[in-house]
């Protein structure tokens, strides 16, 4: 029996990296210091697993997948990869790697998480930190449209709550929480403050305030359902903290407005700066999106959405999102990788997977992988498989692999290799 | 491989006394040797071109965080410059903020064979390798942040010079980073609460150090290790009229410290041209070059590179949070900020130098003044501090107006008369020479730097070679044009013996090496350093001190120099 | 017919992630993901006990889940975990940013008879309006 310590946590942009999972054999007995969600992800993990490659349905050997994957990829006119944020860096750079060969396009799931904020970003721009400022220094934590009892399990506990740092000793007594959400959830209990705000109502209340802090009057009684003294009031205090950080998440970037509900907050961080240090960060979902981002923008210049049908990378979100690719019916294959559209896009767009020829590269079973013509098994990533992931703030760490694989299943930048060299094979054949 | 010659060219090789002789240079197992096997070797024909060392630059930044913070911030800058791919070469976006494949294909086009990532915050190392690993062809370092760190402020305050060096060891090696880097000493630590330093002896919050205290600290340790580059320090006050002092001021600090042996200097001041303003305010601002110039030639102890401001849209980027800041207040450009916990912070704002701004116009001569008033060119290093100052494809246009007065004076008239009136530049006739460009951008770098291999042709050296298509002895400073062409598309540039560009296009993109400083000190002292950093970790970080060293698997081609830093104990 | 107008917000919960990671066909999935929370007030005004199926209905789209009180929500308000059962009502026109909307969306609940659609069932259902 082995304990593995500093283990670095595979499911949400907390990245917490210090779980310890207990190995007997092959298999994982016992998981220290995980959420309920990473509990699950560790101790489940090899249930409900794909466990051979296949084809049409059919069991085949890897190399006869590989080849049929590498069939479609480099026959189709307008192949879309997609998915990258629940793997490793290694992985995210073979599909780059694979779009740019099959002259496709290739997207992650930022675009249906914070690709706003990234609109955002690159209109205003963003003032952040990494989370260790956070628990050093802020004595203000506002969470605005995001529910980290629900989605970011430890945050509270690890950064952003309750950790006694450098100038918080005093932990949670010394800051003051804030959650803004339409609906009560957990955080209205967590927090010292709770603001209803209105659905639909965030830039309204975000350039309220914002108004407020430039000490220009706000006219109207409420905004989005919040009382002017409330805003005032809230707009003073984060004037006179030592440190604030706002915390946001698709409360913001899925509600009306999109990337101008962030596009709001950035101004009013930037305005506050003026008067004391403020800062702002998004609440990344999947443990690697931010990896997603850093690779492609690295390696493209662009961060998601990219597109080399013409030899060289093009952006533009609402056009080579894959959301939109989908819905417009324009895409005739695509290479799904840790990821799971036909569940998580809208009907309209999931639709049209049912129609084209589709190769998935995950672990378990799901509704992409049902509609998928080739399905390849590969490693979890963090669990099977070591490679580099960006926690929600932009910090690397590096996965470590806790168990082996099963036989004959791989690392997924292995398998995309593997059909990197069958295309160009196949392109230099033809 | 085969072995090369390369054939009759009129080779500038400072560092070995070579100033324009026409002759052969041999390369046989990627590295310079005095004779080969004739019969086996290629042939590359240089005769009537200049032959120089592979480009070595000591400033740039173009791996890590803040760089790809410019990339995603800026796609307007990328829609300038798509670059499709090749069956050789992976597509990408040039201009101010490359893709990491366009920076090692682009500098290569330029000679150049060896980059320096100038700075790299510690909880980031892994993204910058991770981008220097994508980075085709170029040998690399990367310098590693310290001049706001919590340790290092930690150990100056207590006055605990053996920790701080034991420190520096044990942090260089877990960054795998070849020198100590230094920006806005404690300015960037006050940026965490929203404020700065305006000069070497304010004082940081809750540590009560000075700057001055923070960089005289790191120049002692730094030369009593016997690291093989001085500190290389980005001054405070970068940026504000007026700054010309507390350049000199930092210079005459470190005056004193001794020098590791073999070399005279204690500090390298990076693109000084941001910090050579006088004047108080931007209305009456004007060039401090002639002053720093002045200290520069009378005290042997100070290298600097210029940082040369190109009219262009670019932008910038540095680890000054409160800089990038004030700079996003005078422009109104977009601006992201980045601090790092423990460490150092960031900023990137976009900027266009323009010519009809009197103040930019002020900024192009400074550059050009301190890199042609002081005399010494082994002492002062051409650099546009990529991308702040503007794009490195920008460097055969710098060389140009260094080797050519008719160069700077066609571009003064174009630009605001400032330039004239506010600095000495339209006075200056002197013009470099290709033995002085291949000093400023290539042997002396490479001696600054410690780079034993680099920056000559003599035999042992690295077969890093650039031939460029221009005949020395039939060219005039008045055929500026012609330099700026054949600096611009390199005939040949050879890679550790392999030829990787041939008439400006990339022929071949083999993988660099990743060099990195790997210190020893004594066994005790490490032990006591690990003591401490075990209880700051679990303190005050949000990774775990297990997780935060950077793996070998981030140097699939790594070059260890060993530093004994046990003597000066 | 009984039937109420309300704004739907879709989002994450622990369950659904921690079910997510045993298995998309699990039935602990389908139990914490084919549900649409409600307030008191709206489930009494349809009549609803809890667990009752109800037809969540927009211009998109239309699905059957069971229904769950949630003391959180104001009247008006529902609240639909992220899965692909939102995923049948929520609509994929982007306005140029990449995002559909997946919050603040106007949507229709009625009571209803029978059980959520299978994962299965929804795969087959993309197929056949695939066609």
């Amino acid at each position: 029996m082995t304990v593995i310590r500093d283990v670095v946590c595979p499911f949400c942009g907390c990245l917490c990296d210090d779980l310890e999972v207990t190995v007997e054999g092959n298999k994982i007995v016992k998981t220290r210091n995980t959420c309920a969600i990473s509990s699950a992800k560790y101790m489940h993990h090899e249930e409900n697993r794909i466990t051979a490659p296949s084809v049409d349905g059919r069991e085949v050997p890897l190399d006869e997948a590989v080849e049929a994957a590498a069939e479609i990829l480099a026959s189709a006119r307008r192949p879309l990869v997609y998915g990258l944020s629940s793997t490793e860096c290694g992985a995210i750079a073979k599909a780059v790697e694979l779009a740019e060969l099959v002259g496709g396009v290739v997207d992650n799931t930022a675009s249906v998480c914070h690709g706003p904020t990234i609109l955002a970003l690159q209109a205003v721009g963003e003032s952040k930190c990494t989370l260790g400022e956070v628990k050093n220094r802020a004595d203000l934590v506002i969470f605005w449209g995001c529910n980290p009892t629900e989605a970011h399990l430890r945050h509270l506990i690890r950064y952003s709550g309750m950790p006694k740092g450098l100038y918080t000793p005093e932990g949670r007594k010394g800051r003051y929480i804030v959650a803004v959400d339409v609906r009560e959830t957990r955080m209205k209990r967590l927090a010292d403050q709770f603001l209803k705000i209105e659905p639909n109502g965030d830039f309204e209340l975000l350039s309220a305030l914002r108004a407020a802090v430039r000490e220009v009057k706000v006219q109207a009684e409420t905004v989005a359902g919040v009382p002017r003294e409330q805003i005032e009031a809230l707009a003073e205090r984060m004037k006179r903290v030592k440190m604030g950080v706002i915390f946001f998440g698709l409360g913001l970037t899925q509600s009306d407005g999109r990337h101008m509900n962030i596009d709001a907050a950035v101004g009013l961080v930037a305005d506050l700066n003026h008067h004391t240090k403020f800062v702002l960060t998004p609440m990344r979902g999947h443990y690697n999106v931010a990896g997603a981002n850093t690779v492609t923008a690295w390696q493209t210049g662009y961060p998601y959405a990219v597109d080399f049908s013409r030899g060289y990378p093009r952006y533009n979100p609402g056009e080579y999102t894959a959301v939109d690719l989908l819905a417009r019916g324009e895409a005739d294959a695509a290479l799904i990788v840790a990821s799971d559209p036909a569940a998580h896009f809208p009907a309209d767009a999931a639709r049209h997977l049912a129609r084209i020829p589709v190769v998935t590269l995950d672990q378990k079973v799901n509704m992409t992988t049902m509609l998928s013509k080739v399905v390849i098994p590969v490693a979890t990533a963090g669990v099977e498989a070591e490679g580099t992931a960006y926690r929600m703030d932009g910090v690397p760490i590096r996965l470590r692999k806790v168990v082996e694989p099963s036989d004959g299943v791989l690392p997924d930048a292995e398998v995309l290799q593997m059909i990197i060299d069958r295309v160009r094979a196949l392109k230099e054949g033809a | 491989m085969r072995s090369l010659i390369v054939k009759g060219g009129y080779v500038y090789d400072p560092l070995n006394g070579v100033d324009g002789e026409r002759m052969d240079i041999l390369i046989s197992g990627g590295k310079v040797v005095e004779e080969l096997d004739e019969r086996e070797a290629k042939v590359v024909d240089a005769s009537g071109m200049v032959v120089m060392p592979g480009g070595v630059d000591l400033h740039s930044h173009i791996a890590g965080s803040k760089i790809n913070i410019g990339r995603v911030l800026r796609p307007e800058d990328h829609r300038k410059d798509p670059v499709p791919r090749t069956r050789l070469t992976r597509s990408g976006v040039g201009y101010s903020c490359p893709s990491t494949f366009v920076a090692g294909y682009r500098y290569a086009q330029l000679g150049y064979t060896s980059v320096m990532e100038a700075a790299m915050p510690p909880l980031g190392a892994r993204h910058v390798h991770e981008e220097l690993n994508d980075t085709p062809i170029l040998d690399r370092t990367a310098f590693t942040l310290f001049g706001n760190n919590y340790f290092t402020l930690k150990y100056v305050k207590a006055g605990d010079m053996g920790m701080l060096k034991a420190f520096i060891a044990w942090l260089l090696r877990a960054t795998r980073g070849y020198a100590v880097k230094i920006v806005n000493p404690g300015g960037v630590e006050n940026w965490k609460w929203g404020r700065n330093v305006g000069g070497l002896d304010d004082l940081v919050y809750n540590f009560e150090v000075s700057p001055r205290q923070i960089i005289t600290s790191l120049a002692r340790a730094n030369e009593e290790l016997g690291l093989p580059h001085t500190i290389h320090l980005h001054c405070n006050n970068l940026g504000v009229p007026g700054n010309y002092e507390t350049t000199i001021d930092t210079m005459e600090a470190v005056r004193d410290i001794k020098p590791r042996e073999g070399r005279r200097a204690t500090v390298h001041i990076v693109h000084c041209q941001f910090n050579a303003l006088d004047g108080d305010n931007w209305m009456n601002v004007r060039s401090g070059a002639a002053k720093i110039a002045r200290y520069v030639n009378a005290h042997s102890h100070v290298t600097l590179d210029i940082g040369q401001a190109i009219f262009t849209d670019t932008t910038t980027m540095t680890g000054d949070g409160p800089w990038q800041f004030r700079l996003h207040n005078l422009t109104g450009n977009k601006w992201v900020n980045s601090d790092v916990e423990m460490e150092a912070g960031a900023g990137v704002v976009p900027y266009t130098f323009r010519k009809n701004n009197p103040a930019n116009a002020i900024q192009w001569a400074i550059g050009l003044e301190l890199a042609l008033l002081i005399y010494d060119p082994w002492r002062v290093y051409m650099t546009t501090d990529h991308p702040n100052g503007g794009p490195f494809t920008f460097y055969p246009k710098v060389i140009s107006w260094l080797m050519s007065r008719k160069a700077r004076t066609e571009t003064m008239l174009e630009i605001h008369k400032a330039c004239m009136r506010r600095t000495t530049l339209a006075g200056i006739y002197r013009e470099y020479d290709f033995g002085e460009i291949a000093t400023v951008t290539r042997a002396a770098t490479a001696k600054a730097l410690g780079l034993k291999d680099k920056g000559h042709l003599g035999p042992g050296a690295d077969g890093d070679v650039s031939v460029y298509d221009i005949d020395p002895t039939d060219w005039r400073p008045s055929m500026y044009r012609q330099v700026e062409k054949a600096f611009s598309r390199a005939a040949y540039t050879i890679k550790g013996g392999e030829i990787v560009v041939k008439d400006g296009e990339v022929v071949a993109a083999p993988p660099g090496t990743t060099i990195w400083a790997d210190v020893k000190i004594p066994e005790d002292a490490e032990e006591e350093l690990m003591r401490d950093l075990e209880a700051d970790f679990r303190s005050y970080y949000t990774i775990s001190l297990a997780n935060y060293p950077v793996q070998d698997e981030y140097l699939p081609v790594q070059e260890r120099v060993a530093v004994d830093g046990r003597r000066g104990w | 017919m009984k039937q109420i107008e309300v704004v739907l917000i879709s989002g994450r919960t622990a369950e659904q992630g921690a079910s997510l990671e045993v298995g998309k066909t699990s039935e602990r999935y389908f139990n914490s993901v084919a549900v649409v929370e409600l307030s008191a007030a709206d489930a009494d005004a349809l009549g609803l006990g809890e667990g009752d199926p109800v037809e969540v209905s927009t211009p998109h789209g239309s699905v059957v889940v069971r229904s769950r009180r949630s003391e959180g929500l104001d009247p008006g308000l529902a609240f639909f975990p992220y899965g692909p059962w939102a995923n049948q009502v929520f609509g994929a026109h982007t306005g140029g940013t990449g995002m559909p909307p997946f919050k603040g969306v106007k949507a229709t609940l009625r009571p209803a008879k029978g059980e959520p659609p299978t994962l299965r069932e929804l795969v087959e259902a993309l197929r056949r309006e695939s066609r």
